[in-house]
């Protein structure tokens, strides 16, 4: 009995405060300043980042960015707009693969080179914490307590 | 060492861990490479990039943290699926001399690998093969009493290449499950040219031991309603209204065909259409589907050798269509799974198929096939376990009876995304309901326990 509360705590002290500090961190979903968009809704985001919408409504491909899988903004993230849990994730992707679907988004493992990526290129789509947002990029929307909000 | 030791350290190093999280909070990098997820693997050299990929690779390229050549290069990937299965056929039941067995045996499944390139954003080849034993060990015939042999294929050479020259080896076979190379000019349209798996239904998109829930394949994939795979062209596309997509495929192709060849003009043609929604954490997908073609044989005959004159024969010829609807609707752990499906065959007067395991001269009739199944599977919250009930019914032309139940249950544990095992049992009723002159009263109903255990990579 003894050994299962220890473990019990074990599990709650790693896993209980990285949930709760991402989900308490604010993120801001962020796209090229040349784009038209000025907001987007959350099911949009999912169709984006599931890979299945891969033209922007106002023209021009799609270029969507991740961060690792078990990166706390991306489990936040993909808990709030995908409605999945990392394990889902995964198993969201290999389904994908065995269809012959679509390519998941490209990682980047940064967010100074996630901000570099969206600031430069015109297509590109992908999310930072809301305090590390610069002029370089524009917010259309944000993720806060697992839900999506307007910018 | 005893686990009250291990405990402390364990604790010791999810508060490093934390901390580690503090700093990342603060703007520094998480410290160590996450887990490799399984979203992107691949490796290989990387095609030339158009430019727009090129100007991302010049920027990811620039950090020395990032595989820069990770998304455009070939990517390999597979699963494989191996396991144990059990019949219990009566020993009275035709069905039993011809499967040979009841016994435990081993199985080996899938060893399916897929290449995948995308050297531009608008093109992309895919091939996936499987790999197999197969066909080594079949029954290609059985002796009869007008004098026929008991034929079991034997794939197995002698290893001449061996220093000894005496061991022998089992060559296997490769299966192309699709070759197929996608052009895509925009969400609402691209052109798929090759060899592809026929767009209808569920089951026949999702194929693979890791996405199918239920290891057991209805009749309509087993007998073929439609062309599993078509050699030809398929136009695709969908519209996307988030949370709504309406999706489309129309496809052209040499349809069903005995050899390599389309022996006329006739192309099959195809289409499907599909409705997806999403609201949350449910997804509600409809889709109806629709094939027709033609079919036939050309027998050769040497009419003279000098001079040298033959006489080109068409010996089979058939029309058939099918159609068919599916409805999945996935909310949390519940997945709901249901198709149906109706294929029509037709023979010319005269050109009518032979009929497998007959006498000689026995032919095909004209005949519809009827398939439905539902499928309902649960994913416990937090939980590996995942059980879930199939139920089918089809109904055609058989000696064991025209209409087949398939009432079934099973258990699939994810232990992780990339590792589940797969059991299912399932109980095979055959009986004639339409057709007069009974040739199954219940005596060749059996069961099948089957498990395999599947890994992605």
């Amino acid at each position: 009995m003894q050994r299962r509360h220890w473990l019990k705590l074990c599990v709650l002290a790693a896993a209980a405060p990285r949930r709760a500090w991402a989900e308490a961190q604010e993120i801001a979903v962020i796209v090229n300043p040349a784009r038209d968009e000025g907001r987007l809704g959350a099911d949009t985001l999912e169709a984006i980042f599931r890979t299945e919408m891969k033209t922007w409504p106002s023209g021009g491909k799609i270029i969507p960015f991740n961060f690792p899988a078990r990166h706390p903004l991306r489990v936040a993230f993909d808990r709030a707009v995908l409605h999945m849990s990392p394990d889902e994730v995964a198993r969201y992707w290999i389904d994908r693969r065995v269809r012959g679907g679509e390519r998941p988004p490209r990682q980047v493992e940064s967010t100074e080179l996630m901000m570099k990526v969206i600031a430069k290129l015109e297509g590109g789509i992908g999310y930072v914490a809301s305090s590390d947002v610069t002029d370089a990029v524009k917010v259309v929307a944000r993720v806060r307590d697992g839900e999506v909000h307007a910018p | 060492m005893g686990l009250r030791r291990v405990l402390p350290w364990a604790c010791a190093l999810a508060a490093l861990q934390l901390r580690a999280m503090a700093a990342h909070a603060e703007g520094e990098a998480p410290n160590g490479k996450p887990a490799p997820p399984v979203e992107g693997g691949g490796a290989g050299a990387a095609p030339a990039p158009s430019p727009e990929d090129a100007e991302v690779e010049a920027i990811l390229a620039s950090e020395a943290e990032v595989d820069a050549t990770r998304d455009r290069a070939l990517q390999l990937y597979g699963f494989f699926d191996f396991g144990l299965q059990k019949l219990f056929v009566p020993r009275s039941s035709f069905l039993y001399s011809s499967i040979g067995t009841n016994a435990t045996t081993f199985m080996f499944g899938n060893l399916n690998l897929f290449f995948d390139a995308q050297p531009r954003d608008d093109w992309r080849t895919l091939v996936e093969l499987r790999f197999t034993n197969l066909p080594h060990g079949e029954v290609e015939s059985f002796a009869t009493p007008a004098g026929g042999q008991f034929e079991r294929i034997d794939r197995t050479a002698r290893d001449s290449t061996s220093p000894n020259g005496r061991n022998r080896v089992l060559f296997g076979s490769v299966i192309i499950e699709r070759a197929q190379a996608q052009w895509t000019a925009s969400d609402a349209f691209g052109v798929i040219g090759g060899y592809w798996f026929t767009p209808y239904g569920i089951w026949n998109l999702d194929h693979g031991t890791p996405t199918l829930i239920s290891l057991l394949l209805p009749d309509s994939q087993v007998r073929e309603y439609f062309p599993l795979r078509q050699l030809g062209l398929q136009a695709l596309g969908v519209y996307n209204a988030p949370p709504y997509q309406l999706g489309y495929h129309v496809t052209v192709s040499n349809g069903r065909t005995l050899g390599q060849m389309d022996l006329d003009e006739d192309k099959a043609v195809g289409a499907r259409a599909f409705f997806a929604s999403r609201a949350g954490s449910s997804e509600l997908k409809l889709g109806v589907s629709g094939y027709y073609g033609t079919y036939g044989e050309k027998e050769a005959t040497v009419t003279s050798f000098v001079p040298y004159e033959t006489r080109l024969e068409q010996t089979i010829s058939a029309t058939e269509w099918g159609v068919g609807a599916d409805v999945s609707f996935d909310r949390r752990g519940l997945r709901l799974r249901s198709e149906g499906t109706v294929h029509r065959v037709e023979f010319e007067r005269g050109l009518r198929a032979p009929l497998d395991f007959g006498r000689p001269d026995a032919r095909q009739p004209d005949r519809y096939d009827l398939d439905a199944y539902a499928l309902v599977a649960y994913r416990f919250s937090e939980s590996v376990l995942e059980p879930f009930v199939y139920f089918e019914a089809f109904h055609g032309p058989s000696s064991v009876g025209d209409t087949t139940l398939v009432p079934s249950a099973g258990l699939n544990v994810h232990l992780a995304p990339e590792v589940q095992i797969k059991t299912q049992a399932a109980r095979v009723i055959l009986r004639n309901l339409v057709t007069e002159g009974s040739a199954a009263g219940g005596g060749n109903d059996f069961t099948i326990l089957t498990s395999r255990l599947v890994v992605s990579f």
